[in-house]
């Protein structure tokens, strides 16, 4: 049986990798964080406390550490979901739109599914950006503020 | 011909334009150090001598250099590091190159200064292993040592807490800036070779490596579970989480060639399948990998560019003697 399901993977695996096309437009992209509704004018407060030395600048306690970690250890799993599941929609349009001519009418409905997932990963977004306003204290938030602020003026 | 200089100046333009933050890759000036331990000539001088001198293992025969040879990038060749009575620690060496600038130290994160970080290796039995007291009164009985401790700390003398400020000091002075990609990056554009450049471009944009392996050090600082099924727990070890399970700290691609095995673990010897590894993603069934690592599909002529890339790196051998 086992090896019935393996053989059955392994011819699936490549044939499920080609339903995926790429976006031959794409160039640089900003995966997942790129796929938000507002991709470039919020800040990524979770960035900031991961990477270049964040967690450590803001001296949490231990609560504070946890509170944060919590939310990280489920969230990027549900954010990077929905930024491969906009990734496709979006690839989907283009291709219809480029390669098959189709118009702003028959993409509607897609358009809309695009803009709705992108919602969707902005709420997801601004709930970890109100956890931090939640857990920190205004000292600490003022910090992680000018460290957004600094990292955007680096961009 | 033609088209070879049609094509480099194509990359050169691509890189040059707004694809490219460069004081995002330029190391800064400065050299930073926490105010109780200012950077001084004197020091630096003793944390020279001492960083070299097998006085601080409990054999009187491993230095802090037996593991960060200037010769291998600011570490040593070796899987797994050899310590006292040639008993193996758990992990890969990692360089202490531009350690000046990190906030965090070790590949768990267990050190959270310099200072810190130079007396954890003398304690380790499977390292040094000499408590940093003994350490002190071995060095309290040489006369060199008595001298230059006062020199340098004309207040305190030999402590075990003057011992690691002379060791951090010197490790700060350990930094970056000669390579042929630093070169490139303050306007010698014959530095690199278009296959370079490309490779350049293909390690920001296609392969996305700058998602851990960002700014003049090439490492974000912070801590990843790439994948590698071992015992090792990393991180979690220090901060009970599962977000940290597995997780351990980005290193730096500086000297990257010269340190060779990789990752904390050292399984990997060639830096083709390192990279290789790292591109493919995600592949951990339980879900504790990072999930910012995600399969960029890249050719073996991608990997080839980034490693062609990530050859541009190095940094001559230091010259210590003008330290």
């Amino acid at each position: 049986m086992k090896r019935i399901i393996l053989v059955i993977l392994m011819t699936l695996t490549p044939m499920m990798a080609q339903e995926e096309p790429d976006n031959p437009f794409l160039g640089d992209d900003n995966f997942p964080m790129g796929y938000s509704l507002l991709a470039d004018s919020m800040p990524n407060f979770m960035h900031i406390y991961m990477k270049g030395g964040g967690m450590h600048k803001l001296d949490l306690t231990q609560a504070q550490e946890e509170a944060i970690e919590e939310v990280f250890a489920t969230r990027p799993r549900k954010v990077m979901k929905a930024a491969r599941e906009i990734k496709k929609l979006e690839t989907k349009l283009v291709l219809q739109v480029i390669d098959e001519g189709k118009n702003a009418k028959d993409v509607k409905a897609l358009l809309d599914q695009i803009a709705q997932k992108r919602k969707e990963m902005t709420v997801m977004q601004i709930g970890c950006l109100s956890i931090f306003k939640k857990t920190l204290t205004k000292e600490q938030y003022q910090v992680l503020r000018k460290m957004a602020i600094e990292e955007a003026e680096d961009l | 011909m033609m088209k070879f200089v049609l094509v480099s100046m194509l990359l050169v333009r691509f890189l040059s334009a707004e694809t490219i933050h460069k004081s995002e890759w330029i190391r800064p000036h400065k050299i930073p150090a926490p105010k109780d331990n200012p950077l001084t000539n004197e020091k630096i001088a003793l944390g020279k001598k001492l960083f070299f001198d097998p006085i601080l293992s409990r054999a009187d025969n491993i230095s802090c250099m037996s593991c960060h040879n200037p010769l291998k990038g600011w570490s040593d060749a070796d899987k797994i590091a050899i310590g006292d009575k040639g008993q193996h620690g758990t992990r890969n060496t990692p360089t202490i190159l531009n350690s000046a600038y990190q906030y965090i130290y070790f590949w768990d994160g267990r050190a959270g200064s310099l200072e810190e970080q130079a007396l954890g290796p003398l304690s380790t039995h499977v390292e040094m292993n000499l408590d940093p007291k003994e350490a002190v009164k071995k060095l309290k009985n040489s006369v060199m040592y008595q001298k230059m401790f006062i020199k340098a700390f004309p207040k305190e003398g030999i402590t075990t807490d003057t011992l690691a400020k002379a060791l951090a000091s010197f490790e700060r002075t350990i930094v970056s800036g000669k390579s042929r990609f630093d070169k490139y990056m303050a306007g010698d554009k014959t530095q690199l070779t278009p296959e370079e450049i490309k490779g350049f471009s293909t390690f920001l944009n296609k392969g996305n490596c700058t998602v851990c392996h960002s700014g003049f050090n090439f490492s974000d600082q912070s801590f990843n579970n790439i994948g590698i099924n071992n015992a090792d727990t990393g991180r979690e070890q220090i901060k009970k989480r599962a977000l940290w399970h597995g997780a351990f700290k980005t290193p730096t691609l500086r000297n990257i060639i010269n340190s060779s095995p990789y990752f904390h673990d050292g399984s990997v010897e060639k830096l083709e399948d390192a990279v290789s590894f790292c591109a493919r993603g995600s592949r951990d069934k339980n879900g504790t990998v990072s999930h910012i690592l995600i399969d960029k599909h890249l050719s073996k002529e991608d990997i080839g560019l980034i490693v062609k890339f990530l050859h541009t790196l190095s940094e001559p051998v230091a010259d210590l003697s003008k330290k």
